[in-house]
């Protein structure tokens, strides 16, 4: 049962989990294992859901019209049983905001100087 | 198909309670799930066992168990709370109003409880998925606090029984230090000699009969008899007696001490204790204790 249309930043802020789920799901459609495996190789290793944790995740965001199940890929060469999962333009509208969050802190971060010389010569090149 | 890997022990146990957890979600969740959801674990453990090392494989396993118990936990709640039968703020809002946002747009006690709860939860699973992820250093942190404990209780035990404790046997109400006050020589504090003590005990009444002082400097344990007797002359601490024999102005000066073994530390005296008053003390001790 969905729940009323909500705004995207009454989401905010994100759990670590639901941010890296929605971003793997940008622009792209996957079943459960293989957004595991992709959540683990963007945080090189740091990071590997379980799956009843990832599938707890993944009903919420349906639920909350975050995400959706997607038809089967055709043109996919993982072959793998189960749903896939999109975004919906909702999931798509929190991620972006959920990140310009994030790129306001980084903003702030960087004025600081938390990183120090490193992130002065990052933010200068 | 996934091919199935044999598994024996505590992988296969492990296993098995994997598909009976995904029996205990809820029927629609079950439903939409759990096929998915074993097909990925499936998919998961032969990435693991390709690595061809059987303890990551039971560790990926126990990782697997504690977390779907979470989601089975999880999806009944979320599915009570739907159905209205676990609203804990509305409830809440039907009785008393309580959590209804305040003036000023907050939320309301109610809610904050809940989110507090919700916190509190994601802080206990992080904290065991930590433990789980580096299994050394939570073995080294529960044998740190053992060893802290242990150490702590021990040494409150040699405190408790030095310094806190009563010495058994002895009733401090009836334990006193005797001085000589020499008026003659202007002392004050003279220390009792030996001799001296075994005159008073066995020449006056000051001193009962069955008093010890095993030194000089010790206090006097005067069993269950009253150590001071005569005229007393109460000043502050100080039991003051003058005895009538003596004629060189000497008279006897006692004060009550604590009995305890930093007591006669500070005063260099060291007190032997029958072993039937340990015993009776320890029959005192444990009558009190029921």
């Amino acid at each position: 049962m969905r729940q009323p249309e909500r705004q995207p930043d009454e989401f905010l802020p994100l759990t670590h989990l639901t941010y890296h789920v929605l971003l793997v799901l940008h622009g792209t459609q996957l079943h459960g294992y293989r957004i595991i495996k992709e959540i683990a190789r963007r945080t090189e290793g740091r990071m590997e859901p379980e799956t009843g944790t990832l599938y707890t995740a993944i009903r919420r965001m349906k639920d909350e019209g975050l995400i959706e199940t997607a038809e089967p890929d055709e043109s996919a060469t993982d072959t793998r049983r189960g749903h896939s999962y999109r975004l919906t333009p909702l999931g798509r509208a929190v991620l972006r905001a959920e990140t310009e969050r994030l790129v306001r802190l980084l903003e702030v971060a960087g004025e600081k100087r938390v990183l120090g010389r490193r992130q002065a010569m990052g933010t200068s090149s | 198909m996934n091919r199935v890997p044999r598994a024996f022990g505590a992988v296969a146990a492990l296993r098995r309670l994997y598909r009976l957890l995904l029996r205990a979600h809820p029927e629609p969740v079950r439903r939409e799930y759990a096929e998915e959801l074993w097909e990925t674990v499936r998919a998961l453990e032969e990435d693991v066992t390709r690595t061809n090392a059987p303890r990551p494989l039971t560790r990926f396993w126990l990782r697997e168990v504690i977390a779907l118990l979470g989601s089975a936990v999880r999806a009944h709640v979320d599915l009570r709370r739907r159905d209205g039968r676990l609203d804990l703020r509305t409830r809440s809002v039907a009785r008393d109003g309580a959590s209804r946002p305040t003036s000023a747009g907050r939320p309301g006690p109610a809610s904050v409880t809940r989110e507090t709860a919700q916190r509190l939860l994601r802080d206990v699973r992080h904290a065991v998925r930590l433990l789980f992820r580096r299994p050394s250093y939570a073995i080294l942190t529960v044998l740190t606090l053992a060893l802290g404990i242990g150490a702590n209780t021990a040494i409150f035990s040699v405190i408790d029984g030095v310094l806190l404790e009563v010495f058994p046997g002895l009733d401090g109400s009836r334990l006193v230090h005797v001085w000589e006050r020499n008026l003659a020589q202007g002392g004050d504090r003279w220390e009792l000699a030996p001799a001296d003590f075994e005159d008073y005990r066995n020449r006056t009444d000051v001193v009962e009969r069955n008093a010890r002082a095993p030194l000089a400097h010790a206090p006097i344990d005067a069993g269950t008899q009253d150590v001071i007797r005569g005229r007393v002359r109460v000043s502050q601490r100080e039991t003051a007696v003058e005895p009538t024999w003596l004629a060189d102005d000497r008279f006897v000066v006692a004060k009550r001490v604590r009995i305890t073994l930093a007591a006669l530390a500070a005063i260099g005296g060291s007190v032997a204790i029958p072993a039937a008053s340990r015993l009776d003390h320890r029959r005192r001790r444990r009558a009190r204790l029921s």
